[in-house]
Formats: C-alpha cells, structure tokens, sequence
C-alpha cells in the first residue's frame, strides 16, 4: 500500500465502511496501523478532529475486539495528550479502555451503554458488547460453581434488568436453584480447532504422518 | 539521461529470466550505477521525476541508487520530500535486487531512520521497516533488527515488535574479514548490536506481559559469550531477576552457561535486586514493603520502576497459588485478612471485593485452577468461598500445547539441517577443516571433512530447495 493511497483512505467514509464491515478484528487492525502514519502526521485541529477521533476510536475498539488491551494502552500513549482529554468521542474510549483494563465490569457495561458514541464507530461498539458479554459468560462458567443473580447482571451487563439476564443465562444452560443462586453450566470446548484445516477436514491423520515422516528423515 | 533512464527501465530484461542470468544482469546493472556520478543520478529531468517513471517493485537497484544519491545531495529538506518514495521503497522493494547492494541500502535506511527519530516521529519507519524485514529472510539477524525494535519501543508500538521478535533467529552473520567495502561509512553489525536487539526483545515482551519469552531473550544476552561484561547484560540481568518474579515468584537461576566474568558481574552489581527477590520469595508482606522503601530509587536509576510495581502486584497472586498447598476452601475475606496488598494504593482493592476480582483474572489467564462460589443471593449477606482444586490442566489443553511445540521442534530441526549444510559447504569453514588437517596430519582431513560432504548430496534436494542460496550466498553474507 503506497503512501499516496493511505492518504485517500483515512477518510471518514472509508473508516465508516471498515467498521461495519464483517472482517475479522485482526484484518481491521492490520489496515488501520497501515494507517497510522498518516494519521500522526495530521496535527489536531478543529478541521481534523472528527476525523482522528474517529480513527483513533475505530482503532480502539478493534484492539479490543482482539483482546490485545496492552496495545490499546500503548495506542492511547502514542496519541497527543490534549486530543485524549479533550475530545468527547476519545475521552469515552479512553475511559472504557480504564475499566476494561481494571476489569470494573459494571463501569464497562455502562460507558458501553451511555457514552456518546459517533455513527461511524456504532457497529464495533455495538460487536464488542456482544463479544465481551461472551467472554464474560464462558469466565463465569469457568469460574464459579454458583453465583448470585445481582453480581451476575453486573458482570454480563444487566444490571436493572432481571428479565434481560434470565433469558440471556437460560439460554447457555444455567439453572436457578431453590436457594436463589445460579448454577453456570459447563462450556462446551470446542473440538478441532487445531486439528482441522481451513475448511474444517480432520487433520489428525495428515500430522501424525508429517511427525513419522520427520522422524524417519533424521 | 534518457538513455540512462531507458536502461534502468531495462533492467530486468525480462520478469522471469533464470537465476543465473538475473545474477549476471544485476551484475552489470551494478557497475553501471557504481560509475554513474551521484549528480547524474539526483538531477531531475526536465519536469518529470525519474523516480515516478521507475516501478520500486521491478527496478529496485536504481530506484535505490537515485534516492541515495538525492539525500547525499540534497541538503537537511531532501528528506522532506524523500521520505515518502523511500516507504514506497521499502514495503515493495525486490529483495534478490537489493541483496546485492547491501551498502546502499544500509546507507538509506540509516539516513531514514537518523531522520525519524530527529524528527520526533519514528512511528513513521515502523511499518515499512517491518515489511523490510520480512520481505528479507526474518529468520536471519540483520542490521535491520535492532533498529527496528528500538524504534519500536520509542514509537510505542509493540504489537509490531512482536511480531517480530516471535520468528526465532537462527542465524547471525559473518563478519566479513577479507573484502574491504567501498564505503568505510557503512558500519558492520557489532557485538553490541546483537545484545541490544537482545535486551530490545526482552523489553518488548515485558511490555506486552509474555514473561516466558522476555525470560527466554534476557538469557540470551546473560549467556553471551565473551572476556568482559557488558553493561547491556548487566541491565538485561537485572530485569531477568525481575522477570522471574512475576514468571515463577523467585529469582530465576545464572544460566550454566554464563561466562565466569559475567557471573562475577552479576553478583557484584545486582545486590539490590537479589535481596529484593529474596524479600520476595520470604512471603512476608511486611518485610517486602520495607524492602521496596529502600529499593525505589535504585529501580528508578535502573528504569524499572514499572517492572518492579508489577513484581508487587504479583505478589499478592503469587501468595495466593501458595495458600493451594495448605487449603482446600477459603472465602475471601481471610485471604483479604492476609494483608497480601502490597502495592499501597488504598482504596478497596485489598479488601474482599477486590481479592474476588484478583481470583477471577487468574482463573481467566488460568494462573490457578480453582472455582469461586457465593453462599446467598443478597450480596450483602454473601459470603465468597474459593475452592482450591489440584487435578491438573485440561487434557485437550495439553495436547494442543505438545501440537505447538512438536511444530516447533520440527520446524528448528529443518533449519538446523539447512544451516549445517550451508556453513559445511562454506568456504571458512572448509579452509577452517584444512587448516587443522595440515596441523595434525591428513588423516584428520580424511576422517572429518568427507562425511560432512557425503551427506550433503548435490544432486537433488539442495539445488531445488534453495536456488537463490547457492547463487546468492556470497551476497548473502552481509545480510
């Protein structure tokens, strides 16, 4: 990608497309580092504010949706002071990226829910709720052999919403016992993953004979 | 200079001539450019910028040489215009072409960078030297590498870095003894290059908390042989003792290894931090933070501050494992009651809330394997009750990590060979086999050289699997 291209690309438009785009959150980020350059070079200016913060939000979220936190807080020291205290959209991703990072769960859920989020950025917020929800609830299963319904909502987002979190739970195989506790069920592991190739044919056979193959090599 | 350009955009006669004639061309092309005077190569031909005619792609050598010969030319503002076509230049260029003009190329990407970190903006050359190092072979230590990782950690970008300093390097280059280069300018790569890029590794990992790896690249540069010490093994010895902290809860040992005098360096100069880690491991959350009272302005002096604010964090983690061996439950508010918040922040984190929300990382990062469980549906009548568990990690978990590394293994067994081949065949080493076959008598000669040779069948194999090697290794060398 030449330089000249980069700068068309850093567009609102363009940066729009990319984050309601169904790419994988890897992709996302790969393109917006090759972006950055262009973006450091743009000084901070009532002109071009919307457009950095934007990117920069955009840039956020999708280092979140790969759950790379260390990069995002590298990311919001590679970004001019005054930008992030200054700009509304960045101050709200900034702080979200505070409490992801101190795991304050219910602070997470509610800058999620309440911040003054831009159009363009919108879709990764709305992904990322999503996923971080099911990262949450795959923990929880992990980690608790019975949690109350009130710390519960307050790790998966629910806080105020009984119904909401019933349903939600209900549907991944948690019980509520007489006590009023709730028992997370196990997650299934995934099986394969690493033993099938890209189009999901078991490869088990395929390595055993590479291993074989090496050692009779040698 | 139309001719001139004519010729570049010549070269290569074709995209798909064979080896031996894209080496002979290069060749030619070479002397050409070498003649050219740097005037003739910079001069901007009425209107049209020779380098827009010029596809970095195809004809890389003479996009290279004008561009050098611009910024030697040029006053401090040709890097102004200059450093946009050198990123074009660096993420398409052709390596075969560029392998060939290793000093040239050395001189762009030092004036490059020496203009990005002036600059203040290194994140600039991030990118493109990174593609740089790709496009080349990523496994070889290159001049590019620690350049790369320090403007990786000036930039602040360590996701990059990363993913550089995941490909293991299995080969470093020879210093070349006999050839004298044109440019005295040109610098070859040092011993210090090598352990910075060391230590560099070491940093980046740090900063993205993957502590097994940082561990792995402090050793390498702990164990660097040598008849001194450097001061950039005695840093990476200090934040190696650190790194075991926070790896396994005490210090990890001096490598066998190490050189004597290193060892003694070692010892005599890291004090602080042996009895810091002692102070550590003791358990004592009262004798820690006294330690740490005394120790801040050493770690300060050292740059490790934030290290050591992580080695206190995990402390309380690291005490938490330890209670596994003595209990089977235990609810939050005694581990609280341990007073194991050594990192005196105040506030609620050392209280039961927060010792829940410490356990709950480490079952995520899966640094314990326990469950939590709450005794009533009030949180305010709740009780939290840890249950220690001892079987041992998951079953599919295990095989999956034995695939990972059996891939490793397999892959540095392929390089090993290919690296035994290459260096026996070499001419140093060969010379090297002579030379102590004269000393000895012949049959010294007779019983090592030839096995060696027997082995490396010329036939198949070698030619097909490296073809650019055995034409390019001469070349190679520098890179």
């Amino acid at each position: 990608m030449s330089p000249e291209k980069d700068t068309q690309k850093l567009s609102l438009a363009y940066l729009s497309t990319l984050a309601s785009s169904s790419e994988i959150p890897s992709t996302i980020v790969e393109i917006l580092a090759d972006l950055e350059t262009e973006a450091a070079l743009t000084p901070f200016s009532p002109e071009s504010a919307i457009l950095l913060s934007n990117f920069y939000s955009i840039y956020f979220f999708a280092l979140f949706l790969c759950d790379d936190l260390n990069e995002a807080r590298f990311l919001s020291k590679r970004i001019p002071v005054p930008a992030l205290q200054s700009d509304p959209l960045l101050i709200s991703t900034y702080t979200l990226l505070r409490f992801l990072y101190t795991r304050n769960y219910a602070e997470v859920y509610t800058v999620i829910d309440s911040a003054p989020w831009s159009e363009h950025v919108s879709p990764l917020v709305v992904r990322f709720k999503g996923s971080y929800r099911q990262k949450t609830v795959v923990l929880l299963s992990k980690a608790y052999s019975s949690i109350s319904p009130v710390h519960a909502a307050v790790y998966l987002g629910f806080k105020g919403d009984e119904p909401g979190l019933q349903e939600y739970v209900a549907e991944r195989g948690w019980l509520l016992d007489e006590s009023g506790l709730l028992k997370p069920a196990p997650v299934e592991v995934e099986e394969g993953g690493m033993d099938t190739d890209a189009e999901g044919n078991d490869m088990r056979i395929a390595i055993l004979s590479g291993l074989v193959t090496h050692l009779t090599e040698a | 200079m139309d001719k001139l350009i004519d010729y570049f955009l010549g070269f290569p006669s074709s995209p798909n001539i064979s080896e031996s004639e894209l080496h002979k061309q290069i060749q030619n092309h070479l002397s050409l450019l070498n003649r050219t005077p740097a005037a003739t190569l910079a001069y901007q031909h009425a209107g049209t910028d020779v380098l827009a005619l010029l596809d970095p792609s195809v004809n890389s050598l003479a996009y290279l040489y004008v561009l050098v010969a611009r910024i030697d030319l040029g006053q401090k503002n040709a890097m102004e215009v200059a450093w946009r076509q050198i990123v074009t230049f660096l993420e398409t260029f052709n390596p075969k072409q560029v392998r060939c003009a290793q000093d040239i190329f050395k001189r762009l990407v030092d004036s490059f960078f020496s203009f990005v970190t002036e600059s203040g903006k290194p994140i600039i050359a991030i990118r493109p030297i990174k593609k740089a190092i790709l496009r080349f072979n990523p496994t070889k230590f290159s001049f590019l590498h620690p350049l790369f990782l320090r403007l990786c950690l000036e930039a602040k970008c360590y996701r990059d870095a990363a993913a550089i300093v995941d490909i293991d390097l299995v080969e470093f280059p020879c210093i070349s003894t006999g050839k004298v280069t044109e440019n005295t300018r040109v610098r070859e790569i040092t011993y210090q290059d090598v352990l910075t890029y060391f230590l560099y590794a070491g940093m980046i990992y740090m900063g993205i908390k993957e502590w097994r790896r940082a561990a792995d690249y402090l050793t390498y540069a702990i164990v660097a042989p040598g008849n001194a010490c450097s001061q950039i093994q005695i840093d990476a010895y200090k934040k190696y003792i650190l790194v075991g902290l926070l790896l396994d809860g005490k210090s990890l040992p001096i490598p066998r290894s190490t050189t004597s005098v290193a060892n003694r360096a070692y010892k005599a100069l890291s004090k602080p931090y042996e009895s810091f880690a002692a102070a550590f491991k003791a358990g004592n959350p009262e004798l820690l933070r006294t330690e740490v009272t005394q120790l801040v302005d050493v770690f300060r002096q050292d740059n490790n501050t934030g290290l050591a604010i992580q080695c206190l964090e995990a402390f309380r983690r690291m005490q938490i494992i330890a209670l596994r061996d003595t209990y089977v439950t235990l609810s939050t508010e005694e581990i609280s009651k341990k007073d194991l918040e050594v990192t005196g922040r105040g506030g609620d984190i050392g209280g039961k809330e927060g010792t829940e929300a410490v356990i709950l990382g480490m079952i995520e990062r899966e640094e314990i394997s326990a469950s939590l469980s709450h005794s009533h549906p009030d949180p305010e009548q709740s009780q939290t009750t840890v249950h220690f568990h001892n079987h041992p990690a998951d079953e599919s978990c295990n095989l999956a990590a034995l695939q990972v590394e059996l891939r490793r293994i397999m892959t540095l067994n392929k390089q090993m060979k290919s690296i035994n081949k290459k260096y026996g065949m070499s001419r140093e080493f060969i010379q090297h086999m002579v030379k102590v076959a004269k000393m000895s008598g012949s049959s010294v000669l007779a019983g090592m050289a030839e096995p060696d040779l027997m082995d490396f069948d010329y036939s198949f194999g070698w030619a097909e699997d490296e073809p650019e090697e055995t034409i390019m290794q001469d070349f190679e060398d520098d890179m």
